[in-house]
């Protein structure tokens, strides 16, 4: 009772819900999928993107008429950014409410959690925000991924830092599953281009202070400082370096320095951060060597963006979104390639399509991990996120090397 | 109490010419400023990525030797001359040009800073220097050799479709380089046994009617000049018709186009960054004979070929230094 009174709840806070839930007067049922999504706790910000994407994707299928005939209903939970929560939703969405399809949570963790119900129903999941490479690599046959994987996320900073002849590293990351691939995989890459790394540690989830930890970063003294981690920490960790004034030639963090709010939370300290987005509303407009429209890439994205601003003025649009969106998209093609709700059938369909979306490319292998899909580095340069790399679609340069505190505008 | 105070600011400001003039014998770290102007639609053009790289290795790091100012068009011959002239108000102390347009803006704009242009075809048929082992007056540059390219393009694509009986050339009524070249194709059409369609288009409207007129089968040759997005809409209208399409340059085969013969634009901004740096240090660019762009590159996407449903010729793949699949 509890759980239904969610749905209603969550119905009547969402235009798009309501839509949605109107089309199970149809003559036919509508397809049900379901989700759970961290609309509150710490990964809140992040997850009501992700939940917006979901639901202009159900909005304008069902614009279309639905799918195999029949109209869509999105019911989706908060899982409070728990992912024990999250396990129990999915639980109940696939006994007891009986949905027909289900879609991922946001984050990392969260993701590896309920990958273990997907596989125990045999239910295909595509994970738009799960991008840990372990989530995929644990012979999994019913998860699917659909951002560059974690451990490519500092491709574009140290691409740049090997160009500009810097030589060492330092990896600071939080103590958990995405992170965790991230910082590995920024280590692999830093060997491979050269850098030593000079120092590359862990801090527990939850941490408040990283004094000790930002000390020994400047004995390391590194060209480069990578952190891995999430929103809350990224500004606190940016926060306590200028604090303490330790800086490098280039900083870099992963996730949530994409968002509006690390900008405006930190003003002029957010300055020169670079940081990694899979997706920006400004793609639709950029062009390859000044040149060459790249939207083709990711057909639909002006559309989705115009509807995003039309349907949810003033709400926040990042690649959270898209990727949503992008998911929810890669699903619904699934099942019409299927032809029915079979989910042998519609896992087979994910396993196989080679497409692009609002988000870009999708291609995944055996174990649904993805392959197409390239990230994206920005850096923030007056108070905008202006992308750097990959060079060949980046209309803007770094500004290097990132100067001292006490010499920052 | 008055004339001491006079003395004392007397002294001060002999204090202060004395210190300007020890500083002003020292010789100071110059920063450059080079003007960039080209009709693309965004500062990254490859030619001035070239460019940077080029004068990296030179010696000349952005920001502590050398600001660029890049002033770019978007395809609208109109805005170029003025950007032209907005460069030499600026004071810049170099003006590094893509196409001809740009190269014959900043050519008007000033007779005094030097200037190194990149993309021109045909540097003396489109008069922006008399020779190419004397250049004269404040420029030379890279040509990118659109007389002798042109008709080897229209060979190449033959070569890729051998049925090809059909092909349109259409570009801008401004676009000096392809109304010099025109000849020179339509000859090279005539041996291969090929109808060529020469259109040139005004303005966006005659643009969009031209490619109507394309019908599955005819091939395109696409022009090196980007006004009015000319290239990037054959490379779209032809990728719909799954039309075979030639291109100057590889980026074009980077993001879908069939196939491309000519020199890599990157590549001619590195070479131009040589003449640049010379300059920088002193000779005069009348002392710089124009040079042929380097190299001349076969670029082919597999991918495209197979959504045209083209099969590659085996002479086609054995050329080809870039192949995309």
């Amino acid at each position: 009772m509890k759980f239904i009174q969610r749905i209603v709840l969550l119905a009547f806070a969402s235009p798009m819900l309501m839509v949605a839930l109107g089309g199970a007067a149809q003559a036919q049922a509508p397809i049900k999928i379901g989700a759970s999504l961290a609309t509150t706790g710490s990964f809140a910000a992040l997850g009501q993107n992700q939940l917006r994407g979901y639901q202009l994707c159900v909005k304008h299928a069902n614009d279309k008429g639905g799918v195999l005939g029949r109209k869509i209903e999105l019911i989706v939970e908060d899982d409070q950014s728990q992912a024990a929560t999250a396990v129990r939703i999915y639980e109940k969405l696939i006994t007891q409410v009986k949905v027909d399809a289900i879609l991922g949570p946001y984050s990392s963790p969260i993701t590896e959690a309920v990958a273990d119900v997907s596989e125990k129903y045999k239910m295909p999941m595509l994970a738009p925000l799960g991008s840990a490479s372990s989530i995929f690599k644990k012979g999994r046959r019913y998860v699917f991924m659909v951002l560059s994987p974690a451990e490519n996320w500092f491709e574009g900073l140290l691409d740049i830092a090997a160009k500009r002849g810097l030589k060492t590293i330092a990896i600071i990351y939080e103590d958990t599953l995405f992170p965790k691939s991230t910082a590995q995989g920024t280590i692999d890459l830093a060997k491979k281009r050269g850098l030593q790394v000079v120092l590359a540690e862990a801090y527990p989830k939850g941490a408040a202070d990283w004094t000790s930890l930002i000390g020994r970063v400047r004995a390391a003294n590194p060209d480069v400082l990578a952190a891995p981690t999430y929103f809350d920490d990224a500004v606190a960790i940016t926060r306590q370096l200028k604090e303490l004034n330790v800086n490098s030639k280039m900083f870099g963090i992963s996730v949530g320095g994409d968002l509006p709010k690390f900008h405006s939370t930190l003003g002029s300290a957010a300055e020169f951060v670079y940081g990694t987005s899979q997706w920006e509303p400004e793609l639709v407009t950029l062009r390859a060597g000044g040149l060459i429209p790249i939207a083709r890439q990711y057909p639909g994205a002006r559309e989705f963006v115009e509807a995003h601003n039309k349907e949810f003025p003033g709400a926040d649009l990042s690649y959270h979104s898209a990727a949503g969106y992008s998911g929810c998209q890669i699903l619904l093609n699934a099942i019409q390639t299927a032809g029915s709700l079979d989910r042998e059938k519609i896992r087979e369909a994910m396993l196989k399509l080679n497409t692009a979306t609002v988000f870009g490319a999708y291609k995944v292998d055996e174990g649904g991990f993805q392959l197409a899909h390239k990230a994206l580095l920005f850096q923030w340069q007056d108070g905008k996120k202006a992308i750097v790399w990959p060079d060949e679609i980046a209309p803007g340069t770094p500004r290097f090397p990132t100067p001292e505190w006490s010499k920052r505008p | 109490m008055h004339q001491s105070s006079i003395i004392m600011r007397a002294a001060a400001l002999a204090f202060l010419v004395f210190v300007a003039s020890a500083a002003e014998a020292q010789p100071a770290h110059r920063v450059y400023r080079i003007g960039v102007l080209n009709e693309a639609w965004a500062a990254n053009h490859p030619t001035v990525e070239g460019l940077k790289a080029g004068l990296r290795d030179w010696g000349y790091t952005e920001g502590q030797d050398i600001t660029y100012d890049i002033r770019f068009t978007k395809g609208d011959p109109a805005a170029t001359q003025a950007a032209a002239e907005a460069l030499v108000k600026a004071g810049v102390d170099l003006i590094f040009t893509s196409n001809e347009s740009a190269t014959l803006a900043a050519k008007k704009a000033t007779d005094r800073i030097p200037v190194v242009f990149t993309l021109v075809g045909d540097p003396v048929g489109t008069l922006v220097v008399p020779s190419f082992s004397q250049p004269g007056g404040n420029i030379t540059g890279i040509s990118s050799r659109a007389i002798e390219l042109g008709p080897k393009r229209l060979e190449m694509l033959k070569m890729m479709v051998p049925k090809l009986r059909r092909v349109w050339y259409i570009f801008h009524v401004t676009d000096i380089s392809g109304t010099g070249t025109l000849d020179h194709v339509r000859q090279a059409a005539t041996k291969l046994d090929i109808e060529l369609i020469a259109k040139t288009v005004g303005n966006a409207q005659e643009l969009d009617a031209a490619l109507k007129e394309i019908k599955p089968g005819d091939g395109v040759l696409a022009p090196a000049v980007d006004t009015l997005d000319i290239p990037v809409l054959l490379m779209e209208a032809s990728r719909g018709l799954r039309a075979p399409a030639i291109f100057p340059s590889e980026l074009f085969v980077n993001y879908g186009g069939l196939m491309s013969y000519g020199p890599e634009l990157r590549a001619q901004g590195v070479q131009a960054a040589r003449l640049v740096a010379k300059i920088l240090r002193g000779t005069r660019p009348r002392d710089l004979p124009v040079e042929r762009a380097d190299a001349v590159d076969l670029s082919v996407n597999l991918q495209t070929a197979a959504f045209a449903q083209i099969p590659v010729p085996q002479r086609i793949l054995i050329r080809a230094n870039v192949v995309r699949r």
